[in-house]
């Protein structure tokens, strides 16, 4: 499809603009589908996504980074019939965010919640050396902590589950020794599975991995680059899993198998090639392929997916092969709707909706061919039109890579009574129980070294004091010349925790030989939004409190210029007593003592390193 | 391969990014002259560079560029 077809200056109405969109990804989405430009412009078409179906409100917490993901989230909810307002949390806080009752998740509860973690995220995986009994404690672990997670839900999750590693240091026996983190990591997905609470879903990362092949799952490079470990040409694929798997969670799962029959359940024309012409069983290798399609949506149906017949054929002919066809896998008592004539099959299709009492949205559509999936694509939008290949044997993994009949959890039909009732009896329990956020941060075991400046980390230091955006006080550039300057201290935080070194993540340019000899100056101060929610900014500011009583100060300054992004350090800046003076955006702490009594700030759980 | 030959190459590159085929690089040009310039849409050119021109750029190398202009020629040593 060109360009042109997708977007015209002189636009068709809005819906017709996302249809448009929408067909640059049919179901199932090809391998190497390159929806980059199409998601952005989706996104960015709001009448267009207004037609897309009800509003929701989607949360995605990950470890990992999730920008690029939550473009192609807009366009995969779109496909699904949502329109979506992606909300990203904080880089890495998945944890934190849960158990932070003043996190927006609390305050203004999502409709659904997407938690991607990876491997990296396994708290307890066991040394390599484990012994079964330690490595099933650790497993327990795993669980009982996701587990106190789940219980503070305040919206439906869907969650990915955990990949393993790329590199695997026991090689192929790290999936079957306890002390493996494959072993662990499936053991801890198998755990989570059994104990996943009704609004509580899976998206199976291992499945989605080996969908998407090696090359694509793990991409070292472009997680060095930008911390996000699979490339972008497996995002439509991630993102589009995951908005199935919500979809589901959320009452817009699809329930009705509608099958046409020659050619699609069988090879041949039943009215002209007589029972004994079809192709299906054993004998051949297309009537093998028939067969295993039947057997693919016989497996549906008794998992509650509703089997429906839309055939151009005579009715008698046509039932004549289910109970008379040797080699038949469904059974004519398993069609819950039998529509066979020679009316158009966009009239068909509608009949069975009405006969089923259900919306042409929950209809999933199988036909070998073309052109009666043009025109029902055409004349029914709503109805999931699946891009059957040529080749037969190809049908049954064609339809199942729709994920078109994710399992529901929520029943109802009011999507936004159900969602609001369980959210607001959430929210009430998450605020009525105690916060683990404490418990968590201490079993972290958080050691924050402090670091002069030094030619080994001059480079990282200089980095963050240019790029960091967000918790920034002002603009003002320092180079090193500025750094290495008389009366000029650089103080650097090095966060390690029991998962993992984050190397210099806060830095703090203090100036001990400016302006009136009793203010110390914090020139500027910078913090990585890596590790935000950690208290950091608790230790970096004692450790600037401490450095002015050594130095005989007895007031701090500092210039904080609002950037329109770096709004929380305004709030921070209150927490810690600085007042402004109302000349050149100075603020001033009046005194360089800690808080005490009822001020004290919450504990960081962390314990500081000193050179 | 010569300087306008990888600019060219270059502006496919931002166009495709950008999704703007009407824009236009000059030497001059700089990440505030294009207001979506990011720095996540900063990795993506980045790849896009790497793939287009096939070979490895470093990030401290790339970002520490100040305009088209040097990138042409930084790019241009690579090539060479």
């Amino acid at each position: 499809m060109s360009e042109d077809t997708v977007l015209k200056p002189d636009a068709p109405a809005p819906a017709h603009r996302l249809r448009a969109f929408l067909d640059a990804a049919p179901f199932p989405l090809p391998p190497n589908a390159d929806l980059d430009r199409v998601a952005k412009r989706l996104a960015r078409d709001t009448d267009a996504l207004d037609c897309a179906g009800p509003a929701i409100t989607v949360q995605v917490l990950s470890s990992f980074l999730t920008d690029y993901l939550a473009d192609h989230l807009v366009f995969m909810f779109a496909r699904r019939g949502f329109k979506a307002t992606i909300r990203q949390g904080d880089y890495g806080a998945i944890a934190t965010a849960i158990f932070d009752n003043a996190h927006p998740l609390f305050t203004d509860p999502p409709d659904v919640i997407l938690i991607a973690p990876t491997f990296r995220d396994l708290l307890h995986t066991p040394a390599l050396n484990a012994d079964p009994a330690t490595a099933d404690h650790a497993v327990e672990q795993e669980v009982t902590f996701w587990k106190s997670l789940w219980a503070r839900l305040p919206a439906p999750l869907v969650q990915l589950s955990f990949d393993t590693p790329p590199t695997r240091a026991l090689g192929e026996l790290d999936g079957v020794t306890p002390g493996g983190v494959t072993h662990h990591a499936r053991r801890v997905n198998l755990a989570l599975g059994a104990h996943m609470p009704s609004n509580v879903t899976f998206v199976d990362a291992e499945l989605l991995s080996r969908e998407m092949g090696v090359a694509h799952w793990h991409d070292a490079h472009m997680y060095h680059l930008c911390k996000q470990p699979f490339s972008l040409s497996a995002l439509p694929h991630v993102a589009d899993a995951l908005a199935a798997a919500a979809s589901g969670l959320l009452g817009k799962s699809r329930r009705v198998l509608v099958m046409d029959l020659d050619n699609t359940l069988w090879g041949g024309i039943v009215g002209d090639d007589g029972l004994e012409g079809l192709e299906l069983g054993p004998e051949t290798a297309e009537g093998e392929a028939f067969t295993a399609f039947q057997t693919y949506a016989s497996q549906l149906r008794s998992r509650g997916v509703i089997l429906a017949v839309c055939s151009k054929n005579d009715p008698e002919i046509a039932r004549q092969a289910f109970r008379k066809h040797p080699a038949m896998v469904i059974k004519e008592s398993d069609i819950a709707s039998f529509v066979a004539n020679f009316n158009d099959k966009p009239s068909n299709l509608r009949r069975i909706a009405e006969d089923l009492n259900i919306g042409l949205d929950a209809l999933v559509f199988v036909d070998d061919n073309p052109v009666e999936r043009a025109l029902v694509r055409r004349e029914l939008p709503e109805v999931l039109c699946v891009e059957l290949p040529e080749n037969p044997a190809l049908y049954a993994q064609a339809l199942d890579a729709c994920r078109a009949f994710a399992l529901a959890h929520l029943t109802g039909d009011d999507l936004h009574r159900a969602q609001s009732y369980e959210a607001r009896a959430k929210t009430q329990q998450a605020l009525a129980s105690t916060s683990d956020m404490d418990g968590f941060l201490a079993s972290l075991d958080a050691k924050a070294y402090i670091e002069p400046l030094s030619p080994q980390n001059q480079d990282r230091i200089q980095q963050l004091l240019a790029k960091t955006n967000q918790f920034k006080l002002n603009p003002n550039v320092m180079t090193g010349d500025d750094l290495t300057a008389q009366g000029i201290d650089v103080i650097a935080l090095r966060l390690v925790d029991r998962m993992q070194d984050y190397g210099i993540v806060s830095v703090a340019v203090i100036n001990q030989a400016h302006a009136t000899k009793d203010t110390m100056v914090i020139e500027n101060w910078v913090m990585s939004c890596r590790v935000f929610s950690r208290r950091l900014e608790y230790v970096m500011f004692e450790e600037i409190l401490t450095r002015a009583q050594q130095g005989g100060f007895s007031k701090l300054a500092l210039t904080y210029t609002p950037s329109g992004r770096n709004g929380l350090v305004g709030e921070l800046l209150d927490k810690f007593g600085f007042n402004p003076t109302g000349s050149d955006d100075t603020f001033v702490r009046s005194h360089v003592a800690l808080p005490d009594g009822e001020d004290t700030w919450p504990p960081h759980h962390m314990r500081v390193v000193r050179p | 391969m010569t300087p306008d030959q990888i600019l060219e190459t270059l502006t496919d590159v931002f166009r495709d990014v950008f999704d703007d085929n009407a824009l236009v690089l000059t030497r001059e040009t700089t990440a505030n002259d294009i207001e979506e310039w990011d720095s996540l849409n900063q990795i993506k050119l980045i790849l896009g560079c790497e793939q287009a021109f096939k070979l490895r750029l470093k990030p401290r190398e790339i970002n520490a560029l100040q305009d088209i202009g040097s990138m042409v020629d930084h790019i241009h040593t690579l090539v060479a």
